[in-house]
C-alpha cells in the first residue's frame, strides 16, 4: 500500500534530522554519511518504521551537517576532504579573532546555496536537469579527468620567488608540484589497497575510506595543532560580516556552480568542484571564497541527496543518497516539492543554529586549551575508526597520515588526497586498473 | 581570463569532432590534451618562463627569515650598513641606555653581542613598541630582559644612522630601485626587469604597497598600506603612520605605463616589472616573460602540430582531429586573452610587440570570463547533443527544437545555438559598452584632475583611507 506524504510526518522526521545534524555535526571528522550509519546502527527498527522516515530524516541531517560542519573547519582545523580549499582562509579569520565572522560568510552562502538549490530544482531544474543528465553522462570519466588534469596543471607554486638562481627557482616550483603527483598517486595506492585487498572485514566495507579519509584530512591537522601548541586568540562574537553585496553574489555563484558540478558528476567533489566554479565565476577574496564554500557545500551534500527525490531523474549521487536510496524509491512529484520546501526550512533553522552554536564554541575555547580540544578530537577520531573499520583500519588510517603530512611538507593541495577515490574510477575506466593491481600484488 | 575558462575553451573545441566525441564515450581519453593545449600558453609561461627571466634589480623591502619564511628576518647591529637602509628587519639584544622616554617618543640604544646602535620610536610606533613590549623602554632597561625591535636603518640630518621602529619598509626603498630601472633602461636602451618581493608577515597577512607612475613629472611614487589577507581584506589599525607612508624618487628620463592598471603589490607574488625604451621614452611592461611566444596564434599552429605528431607515433587512430582540435583551443587562449588589457603578441616572427587587447568590460572583467565559461559550455552541449545520434546509434538528441517548432532539423540546431550562447551575447554586447563608458571616463580623468584623483586612487587601493 502506497503511503501519502503527511506534512506531520515529513516536519517531525525532517526537523529531527536536522536537529541531530545540527548536534553532532560539529564534532570534527565527522561526515554525515558516518553519522547516519551510526544512527541506522544504534536504531535499526528506525528505517522501517515509516517509509518517508528515513528519506527526509536523512534530508534534514545533511542540511544540518552543511550549515554545521562550519564549526569543525572553523574552529577546530578538523573537516572532509569538500572543505579543504577552505581551512586556510578559516583559520586566517580564526587567527586574527574573526573565527565568527568566518561562520557567518559560510552561512550566508550555505543559506543562499540552500535556497538556490530549492526554488530551482523545483522550477527550471525539473525539465533541465535530466536533459544535461542525458547529455553528458556518456562523458563522466571524461570531465573527471579533465578536473584531475587541470589540477595539477594549475598548481601556483608558492616558494619559488626566492629561489638564488634561475635552477633553484625552477626546482622549488616543481618540487611542489611533483610533490602533489606524489600524494596523488600515493593515495590513489591507498585506494586500491582499501577498496581491493580485502584487509577490511566485510562488514567495514561501507566505511572503507573512512580510515583514508581522517587520516588524510583529519589527522595531520589535529597532530599540528598539538605539536605547534597553537593558542587562540579571543574571538569577536558580534554577527557582523565586512565583505560587498557584490561578493555574496560573487560567491554564491562561485559555490552554486562547483557545488552543482559535485552534486551531479560522480567522484568530483565538493573541493574540486569549488576549484571549477571558482574559476568559471571569477572569484577572488576570503570572504568570497568563505561564502563560496557555503553554497558549495550546502548544493554538493543536499543537492546530491535530492536528486533522489526526482521521481523521474533516476539518479543516485553520494554516498548519503546510495544509503537511502537501498530503502527509498520516489514515486510521487509531491515528495520532491515537499522535499525542496523542507530544504528552505531546514536551511532556516539550520542557519540559526549554526550562529549560536558558533558563539558558543568561540567561548569555549577562551576558556579550554585549544590543545585539550586537539587531544580529544585525535582520541574521538581513532576510536571512530577503530569502531567502524578495527584494527586494519588504524593502520590504513596512520598510513593515509603520512600522505596528508607529505602534502602539507610540499606545501601543495590536500585535495590530491583524494587519489584515493579517483585513482582507482579512472584506472578502471581507462583499462589500467589490473596494471596497478598487478603493481600491487592484489591480483588481476 | 581564468585558467579554467581557457581549459575548458581547449576540451570544447574538441566536441567539435564526432570521432573524438566518439572515443570519449569509449574511454579513450586522448581529447583532453586539447584541453591541456588551451592551457599551455599560461603553463609555459608561469611554471617556466617566469623563473628562468634574467632579473636586474632584485627589489626585496621586507627580506623573510629563511626558516619561517615570514617577514621580517633577524639582522646583527654589526651587519647594519647603508646599502639597507630603509628595508624591515629586526634586532634583538639589550636595551643598554634611555637617552629620551617621554610621551609618544623613546630615544634609547640596543645592543646585541655584535655592537650597539641607537634606537628611535615615534608617535604611533612608539605607541605601538610599548605595547608589544608591555612595559616602558625604562623598565626594560632596569630588567635587563631581551628584547625583539623590528624597524629600518634610518639616516637623520646630521648623517648619524639609527634604528626607526616600525612594522613596515620605508617605502622610498622600492621608490629609488624603480626609479635606478628606468633610467638605466633608457640610458642602456635595453630592457631592465625589476622583481619586487611582497611582505609576508606572520599569520599569513601581506603587506600591500602600491607602485604609482607620475609621467608629468617624472617621479615614481610608492604608497605602503595595510595589512591585507590573502583575499585583500585589509587589517584595520595596521596603516603606516603618515610620516613612513609616501616615498617619492625622481627619474632623469621620461617614462610612460602602457598597462591602464595600477601596480599594487600584496598577497601571492610580487611581480616583475619590465621598462624598456621605446623612442624617446621608457615604457612599463608588466611581467614581460608573459604573453610572449607562447600566446600567439603562430604558436597555436605549433603546438597543435607537436600535439598531432606525438599522438601519432603512439598511434591514436585520430591524431588528425585531435592536433586540429588542439590548435583551436590553444588559438581560443589566445583570442580571448586578447578580449582583456594586455593583449598578446600575436604572429610572431611577423611582430615582435603586445598588441593591445580589446579591454572588454573593463569594469568587471569576472563577468566577461564567466561569459566565457558560458559560451564554451553552450557549444560543447550543442555539439554533444547534434552529435548524439552518430556517436551513440539509436538515441535521438536529448533537445530536438524542430519537433517542436515549424523549422527544419538544420534551422533547429541553429536556433538552439543561438539560443544556448545567448547569455553570452548579452554580456559581451554589455562589455563592449562597458569599454566605452570605461574610455571617456578615463579620458574625463587625464584632462580634469588627474594628479589628485591618482593619488586618491592610490590611497584607495592601499586602504589608506
Amino acid at each position: 500500500m502506497e503511503a501519502l506524504v503527511n506534512p506531520v510526518d515529513v516536519l517531525t522526521w525532517g526537523l529531527t534530522g536536522t536537529l541531530m545534524g545540527l548536534l553532532l555535526s560539529w564534532i570534527p571528522g565527522l561526515h554525515i554519511f558516518n553519522l547516519l550509519v551510526l544512527v541506522f546502527a544504534l536504531a535499526p527498527g528506525f528505517i522501517t518504521s515509516n517509509i518517508y522516515a528515513l528519506p527526509y530524516f536523512a534530508l534534514g541531517a545533511v542540511v544540518g551537517f552543511s550549515f554545521a560542519s562550519s564549526i569543525a573547519s572553523t574552529y577546530l582545523s578538523v573537516s572532509d576532504e569538500s572543505m579543504m580549499l577552505m581551512l586556510f582562509p578559516s583559520q586566517r579569520y580564526l587567527l586574527a579573532g574573526r573565527g565568527h565572522r568566518a561562520v557567518l560568510l559560510y552561512l550566508i552562502g550555505a543559506l543562499t546555496g540552500g535556497v538556490f538549490l530549492a526554488v530551482f530544482m523545483a522550477t527550471i531544474g525539473v525539465y533541465a536537469m535530466p536533459v544535461i543528465y542525458n547529455l553528458f553522462s556518456p562523458y563522466y570519466w571524461f570531465i573527471l579527468l579533465a578536473i584531475v588534469v587541470f589540477m595539477f596543471m594549475s598548481e601556483y607554486p608558492k616558494e619559488a620567488d626566492h629561489g638564488r638562481t634561475p635552477r633553484e627557482k625552477l626546482w622549488l616550483a616543481w618540487r611542489q608540484v611533483l610533490g602533489g603527483v606524489l600524494v596523488f598517486f600515493a593515495s590513489g595506492i591507498l585506494g586500491f589497497i582499501a577498496s581491493y585487498s580485502g584487509l577490511l572485514r566485510i562488514e567495514a566495507a561501507y566505511a572503507r575510506l573512512t580510515p583514508l579519509f581522517i587520516g588524510f584530512f583529519g589527522f595531520p591537522w589535529v597532530l599540528r595543532n598539538l605539536i605547534s601548541r597553537r593558542s587562540i586568540p579571543r574571538q569577536d562574537t558580534r554577527d557582523v560580516v565586512e565583505t560587498a553585496p557584490g561578493a555574496v553574489v560573487n560567491g554564491s555563484a562561485s559555490g552554486i556552480i562547483g557545488g552543482g558540478i559535485a552534486a551531479f558528476f560522480p567522484i568530483i567533489t565538493g573541493g574540486m568542484g569549488a576549484l571549477v566554479g571558482g574559476h568559471m565565476a571569477s572569484s577572488r577574496g576570503d570572504d568570497t571564497f568563505l561564502i563560496s564554500q557555503g553554497a558549495a557545500r550546502t548544493v554538493y551534500y543536499t543537492g546530491a541527496l535530492f536528486f533522489l527525490f526526482h521521481p523521474t531523474m533516476r539518479i543516485t549521487r553520494g554516498s548519503v543518497a546510495w544509503l537511502v536510496g537501498g530503502v527509498y524509491t520516489p514515486k510521487t512529484w509531491a515528495e520532491f516539492y515537499v522535499g525542496a520546501a523542507f530544504i528552505i526550512l531546514a536551511a532556516a533553522v539550520s542557519f540559526v543554529v549554526t550562529l549560536y552554536l558558533s558563539k558558543a564554541v568561540a567561548r569555549l575555547l577562551t576558556r579550554v586549551s585549544y590543545v585539550y580540544i586537539s587531544a580529544a578530537t585525535l582520541v574521538f577520531l581513532v576510536s571512530l575508526v577503530y569502531y567502524l573499520t578495527g584494527p586494519v583500519g588504524l593502520v590504513l588510517m596512520l598510513a593515509a597520515t603520512s600522505v596528508g603530512f607529505a602534502a602539507m611538507v610540499f606545501n601543495t593541495r590536500l585535495s590530491y588526497c583524494l587519489g584515493s577515490l579517483i585513482l582507482p574510477v579512472l584506472a578502471n575506466t581507462m583499462g589500467f586498473a589490473g596494471f596497478f593491481l598487478e603493481l600491487l600484488g592484489l591480483g588481476g | 581570463m581564468r585558467g579554467w575558462t581557457h581549459y575548458l575553451s581547449g576540451l570544447a573545441m574538441a566536441m567539435f569532432f564526432p570521432p573524438l566525441l566518439s572515443d570519449l564515450v569509449k574511454g579513450v581519453m586522448w581529447p583532453v590534451l586539447a584541453g591541456v593545449s588551451a592551457y599551455l600558453p599560461d603553463f609555459l609561461d608561469f611554471k617556466f618562463k617566469k623563473f628562468l627571466w634574467r632579473v636586474d634589480y632584485l627589489v626585496d623591502p621586507a627580506p623573510r627569515d629563511p626558516l619561517r619564511k615570514l617577514s621580517p628576518r633577524r639582522i646583527r647591529v654589526s651587519e647594519l650598513s647603508q646599502g639597507l637602509r630603509w628595508r624591515l628587519y629586526y634586532l634583538e639584544g639589550r636595551i643598554e641606555d634611555v637617552l629620551e622616554e617621554r610621551e609618544g617618543y623613546a630615544r634609547f640604544k640596543l645592543a646585541d653581542e655584535t655592537g650597539s646602535v641607537v634606537v628611535v620610536a615615534r608617535n604611533g610606533d612608539y605607541e605601538k613598541l610599548r605595547r608589544m613590549l608591555g612595559s616602558s623602554i625604562k623598565e626594560l632597561a632596569a630588567s635587563g630582559r631581551r628584547v625583539r625591535i623590528p624597524g629600518y636603518l634610518e639616516v637623520d640630518e646630521g648623517g648619524s644612522v639609527y634604528w626607526n621602529v616600525a612594522d613596515a619598509p620605508h617605502p622610498q626603498y622600492v621608490a629609488d630601485a624603480v626609479a635606478r630601472a628606468i633610467d638605466e633602461a633608457y640610458e642602456t636602451g635595453r630592457m631592465v626587469t625589476v622583481k619586487i618581493h611582497n611582505i609576508r608577515m606572520p599569520g599569513d597577512f601581506y603587506r600591500r604597497f602600491l607602485i604609482q607612475y607620475d609621467s608629468k613629472n617624472r617621479r615614481i611614487i610608492v604608497h605602503m598600506g595595510p595589512l591585507v589577507s590573502t583575499g585583500g581584506l585589509p587589517l584595520e589599525g595596521t596603516e603606516p603612520p603618515e610620516y613612513r607612508r609616501i616615498g617619492v624618487a625622481e627619474t632623469k628620463h621620461a617614462f610612460r605605463k602602457v598597462y591602464p592598471r595600477p601596480t599594487v603589490i600584496d598577497a601571492f607574488s610580487g611581480p616583475e616589472i619590465g621598462y624598456e625604451k621605446v623612442g624617446d621614452v621608457v615604457e612599463e611592461v608588466f611581467i614581460p616573460w608573459h604573453r610572449g611566444f607562447s600566446h600567439s596564434l603562430t604558436a597555436s599552429v605549433v603546438i597543435g602540430g607537436l600535439i598531432g605528431l606525438a599522438t601519432l607515433a603512439l598511434g591514436y587512430a585520430n591524431w588528425f582531429y585531435l592536433a586540429v582540435a588542439s590548435m583551436l583551443g590553444h588559438a581560443m587562449h589566445v583570442l580571448e586573452d586578447q578580449l582583456g588589457f594586455m593583449g598578446s603578441v600575436l604572429f610572431p616572427p611577423l611582430t615582435k610587440r603586445r598588441i593591445p587587447g580589446l579591454m572588454l568590460g573593463p569594469s568587471r572583467q569576472g563577468l566577461i570570463n564567466f561569459a566565457t565559461n558560458w559560451l564554451m559550455l553552450a557549444l560543447a552541449a550543442w555539439n554533444v547533443n547534434r552529435f548524439m545520434p552518430e556517436i551513440s546509434p539509436g538515441m535521438p538528441k536529448p533537445i530536438e527544437l524542430s519537433n517542436t517548432l515549424p523549422v527544419t532539423p538544420a534551422a533547429g540546431d541553429a536556433l538552439l545555438l543561438l539560443l544556448l550562447a545567448l547569455p553570452a551575447i548579452a554580456i559581451y554586447a554589455w562589455g563592449v559598452l562597458d569599454r566605452r563608458r570605461f574610455l571617456i571616463k578615463q579620458k574625463e580623468r587625464l584632462e580634469e584632475e588627474k594628479a589628485k584623483e591618482a593619488v586618491e586612487e592610490a590611497y584607495e587601493e592601499v586602504g589608506g583611507y
